[in-house]
């Protein structure tokens, strides 16, 4: 019963289903890629240089003559598996520091969000270029680089619940009771959080797939001849005037991708606000 | 006869909820005449609030009157275009809310805002302005004006709103709550204010309040609401003394009233909750609670009948209604309700200072931190099996008291001890007997309950915790607690989403007497409930008491309530005990002058308090009270502190006025109530 609200949830209106739709396609793609794919992401064809969209490379061939559509289904597993994994690390760790810290309070709170504030002035591209500059470009520092700029601001969206929270009757009645912290922390406050979280992990997620996507284009992330979206958007630049559609298709799925997500996040936000006021 | 100022026809008010369009209001039909106060009572969710938001055409956006008129003055007002609406709002309709804060601009002065209700050139505006703060008996009206909202207290706040309700000459006055935000002595001086203008100006006034003892006071015609239905209308005299619906009675019937004890007077409760709109029974609306209902009522809808001209009730057996107000008296139990258990818990000089933020300008300078006194040195002895009361307005530091004996905040300073031992002021540091001994219910309902939680759960933990049994038996003896609390057993799987304020305030009951505590602090446990509820509640508390010996701290500002359920009772005032002893001893009849002020508050000749200063500007020694006191001897108040003066029979009280001429005060004011 649980199961089906939550479902029903993602496809609640057109909008929603629409998302819904989108990332789940691109989740096949990710899964089932090398089944799909009509060629190698990486086989260059030396007789298919550069050659617009036909029947038999659907989305057209790059300057070294390698299949669009190939690399496209190829990279989704690269940038989903980068972005979601980022994002589930960044959430796990900055809802684990956001509850402890500030149920626990007092210095240590204080020191950890002032830092956490520090990490925040920095804006995010810089930072992940500093890093990715100190641990040398590769999928292992893209996944670092997301972590240590989204957990600081999932931590503190929890923070936010979690002080509206902490003086609550229910809290001081476990306090009276003798409660151990863990159970306060886990089983009185996580759930509350719980609704908050889906909808800033969600937010996230997204952010990330732009942040991977920029990181590539930026030449920092994921290596060549790797069948990376922002990489390829960075290679397909040079020679937009001869080969548009090589700028086109990665360009198209990354909006497609965030688009998807965005419209999912929305429903998802809606639903659970549904369920709060009802 | 005259043409009454207000005529509501029929009407019909829906909310839109989802898909549907739930009726909160139905078939209300009333006529107020010019200068005449309708009361309007009911409890929460009757409909009252709706009620007088669609009189005055400011229903929220999901709200909407779906049949029936508005008449004011003949002129009808459903369906007004927004200009003349407007000015009808501006010359007209005035409403005086519920939170005066909420209904102020915070970031505009006082005097702006009263400019602009008034309206017109600005010159005059600000003279009248001025002068309708004199009216309300503001004491610098310069400086209200130039205020803003936040920098005056509640009480003052309430005067300027209804000075913006009352400049000019109003038609229709709704007050909706107007004092029940607000303290009991504050509450008096207003609702005194209200009734002086409001003679004066003649408007038709509604008053909606859930307060019956103010209705009495304030209202000529009293109009009680169930489940958006008026079910008896009638003049406020024959109301109260000849109810004539079943629901009515139900309601006087469960208030606590002088000479009513929990040890011999159960109080009557109504029982089952009211419908929530769509799920109403198809004959009358207060059938499934009433006592005289049988199959005619649970089919037929009783109409609004004529008793007499001027009294009308919605009930078919309204000659059953029993008119006798005496109650069922069980015998006494043993005798045990005077003699003193043994010293359970004890409070030396207990005090705590809160300090205020300073600016770190003033921590360089070396300036000590501003502090707030929240307990000033108080001494607390609690006996076995007693219930003490704690009294005073809001600010004189009960709520500190009690968590300060909890554990919850750390005193500054003092002791406190249980049964000798001293306790550890924080609560991480006690033992898990001592946690089990003492157990707090707290204020708010709302919030007592973990929404995440199912009821079973909650009641589950303190009996892991603290009573040291597994999940299994744990879960078992569920059941029992909700038996004991008056719920369902089937509540144990449900979410307190699904549960109303009382039934919540319940399962926090049930939970803080989970684990058999010694000694249960209830701080403001039932303030928050209608009154049938309430009665419940209290009921519930007296007879746990009696089955476990189980003792309260009640911490309370009704003393209706206090007189009832308390043994012994301690009268606090700026974070002081200023009175203690046994209640029948503190309050017939009141001795300190603040005790007599909290006590005739209620009544229409009591003494009035001047209006607390918010900036809490104390003398430095001297008696904390000495500022409001209306029978202040003198100069000798404000430099030398109070003795503690003994009444005999373990009442004291400190003041500076000698024992034999309080009691002289006492009783010529009790001849003239």
């Amino acid at each position: 019963m649980k199961l089906s609200r939550f479902v029903r949830a993602f496809f609640a209106d057109l909008a929603t289903a629409t998302g819904t739709t989108i990332v789940i396609l691109f989740l096949g793609l990710a899964l089932f890629g090398p089944l799909i794919a009509p060629y190698s992401p990486t086989k260059q064809h030396a007789d298919a240089i550069r050659l617009p969209p036909s029947t038999m490379y659907v989305l057209g061939t790059d300057r070294l003559g390698r299949d669009l559509l190939s690399r496209i289904i190829y990279g989704a597993r690269d940038i989903l598996l980068l972005a979601g994994g980022g994002t589930v690390l960044a959430v796990l760790l900055g809802t684990f520091i956001g509850v402890s810290v500030t149920y626990l309070g007092g210095w240590l709170e204080e020191l950890v969000f002032r830092l956490f504030d520090g990490l925040l002035a920095l804006p995010a591209l810089l930072l992940a270029l500093l890093l990715l500059g100190a641990v040398g470009p590769s999928r292992s520092g893209v996944l670092l680089v997301i972590v240590v700029v989204y957990t600081p601001i999932v931590a503190r969206v929890v923070r936010s619940v979690v002080l509206s929270l902490k003086t609550r009757g229910f809290i001081e009645a476990a306090r009276m009771r003798g409660e151990r912290l863990g159970y306060i922390l886990w089983r009185e406050l996580l759930p509350l959080v719980m609704p908050t979280l889906a909808v800033e992990a969600a937010l996230r997620f997204s952010y990330a797939i732009f942040l991977v996507a920029s990181l590539g284009f930026l030449g920092v992330g994921v290596q060549p001849p790797s069948p990376d979206w922002g990489l390829m958007v960075l290679e397909a630049r040079n020679e937009f005037a001869l080969a548009p559609w090589s700028l086109y298709a990665p360009a198209a799925a990354i909006a497609l991708l965030v688009i998807g997500v965005n419209l999912m996040a929305e429903g998802v936000r809606r639903a659970i606000r549904e369920d709060v006021t009802r | 006869m005259t043409i009454p100022v207000l005529t509501v026809n029929n009407l019909t008010v829906a909310y839109r909820v989802g898909q549907q369009e739930l009726a909160v209001v139905r078939e209300v039909s009333l006529a107020v005449h010019e200068g005449e106060i309708l009361g309007i009572v009911g409890e929460s969710g009757s409909g009252k609030s709706t009620l007088g938001l669609a009189i005055l055409q400011a229903l929220p956006s999901t709200g909407r009157i779906c049949a029936g008129q508005v008449f004011l003055d003949g002129v009808e007002l459903t369906g007004l275009s927004g200009s003349a609406r407007r000015a009808l709002w501006a010359n007209s309709l005035r409403l005086v809310p519920q939170n005066p804060l909420a209904a102020l601009n915070p970031t505009m002065r006082i005097g702006e805002q009263l400019i602009e209700a008034i309206g017109g050139d600005r010159t005059t505006a600000t003279a009248q302005a001025i002068n309708v703060l004199k009216r309300v008996h503001i004491p610098d009206p310069a400086r209200v004006m130039r205020s803003y909202p936040h920098e005056l207290s509640g009480g003052m706040q309430q005067r300027v709103m209804i000075a913006m309700a009352l400049h000019g000459t109003p038609r229709l006055l709704v007050l909706d709550e107007p004092t029940t935000s607000l303290d009991v002595t504050t509450e008096a001086a207003v609702i005194d204010l209200l009734a002086e203008l409001i003679a004066e100006k003649q408007p038709a006034t509604i008053f909606i309040s859930h307060n019956l003892g103010l209705v009495a006071r304030l209202a000529t015609r009293t109009a009680v609401m169930y489940a958006g239905e008026l079910v008896e209308v009638a003049p406020t005299m024959s109301l109260f003394a000849q109810p004539r619906h079943p629901y009515t009675q139900g309601l006087l019937q469960s208030l606590p009233r002088p000479g009513l004890r929990y040890d011999h007077h159960p109080l009557h409760s109504i029982n089952g909750i009211i419908p929530a709109p769509g799920a109403l029974p198809a004959g009358c609306v207060f059938a499934p609670r009433c006592s005289l209902a049988d199959e005619r009522c649970r089919c037929e809808r009783p109409s609004l009948i004529a008793i007499t001209e001027h009294h009308l009730t919605r009930c078919h057996y309204w000659q059953q209604v029993p008119q006798s107000t005496s109650l069922p008296s069980v015998a006494a139990p043993s005798a045990s309700s005077n003699d003193n258990g043994d010293v359970f818990l004890t409070a030396h000089q207990l005090t705590k200072t809160i300090s205020r933020r300073q600016s770190l300008f003033d921590k360089l300078r070396g300036q000590p931190a501003p502090v707030v006194k929240a307990l000033a040195g108080v001494d607390l002895t609690l006996h076995r099996n007693r219930i003490l009361g704690v009294v005073g307005e809001s600010g004189s530091g009960k709520t500190t008291l009690a968590r300060c004996l909890i554990g919850l905040s750390e005193p500054s300073s003092g002791t406190v001890e249980l049964l000798d031992m001293p306790l550890a002021p924080n609560i991480q540091r006690r033992s898990r007997e001592q946690l089990r001994r003492l157990q707090m219910v707290l204020q708010n309902p709302q919030e007592a309950l973990n929404p995440a939680l199912t009821i079973g759960e909650a009641l589950m933990r303190p009996l892991i915790r603290l009573g040291g049994m597994d999940r299994q038996a744990a879960r078992q003896r569920v059941p029992e607690l909700l038996r004991l609390v008056k719920l369902p057993p089937d509540y144990i799987d449900r979410r307190p989403a699904q549960l109303s304020g009382g039934e919540k305030q319940r399962v926090a009951i049930a939970r803080a007497l989970a684990a058999t505590p010694d000694l249960l602090l209830l701080d403001e446990a039932v303030s928050a409930l209608d009154v049938s509820v309430q009665a419940a509640v209290l009921n519930l508390l007296a007879e746990v008491k009696e089955r476990t010996g189980v003792s309260y701290l009640f911490i309370t500002h009704d003393l209706a309530v206090v007189s009832y359920l308390a043994d012994d009772v301690v009268v606090m005032y700026r974070g002081q005990i200023v009175e203690s002893g046994p209640v029948q001893a503190v309050l017939a009849p009141p001795l300190h002058p603040y005790t007599e002020a909290l006590l005739t508050a209620a009544s229409a000749r009591g003494i009035r308090l001047r209006e607390a200063e918010e900036s809490g500007s104390l003398p430095e020694n001297g008696c904390p009270f000495y500022p409001r006191c209306p029978r202040t001897p003198g100069n000798i108040c404000a430099t030398t502190p109070p003795p503690w003066r003994d009444a005999g029979n373990g009442h004291r009280i400190r003041c500076h006025i000698p024992l034999e001429e309080l009691q002289i005060i006492q009783r010529s004011v009790l001849i003239e109530l």
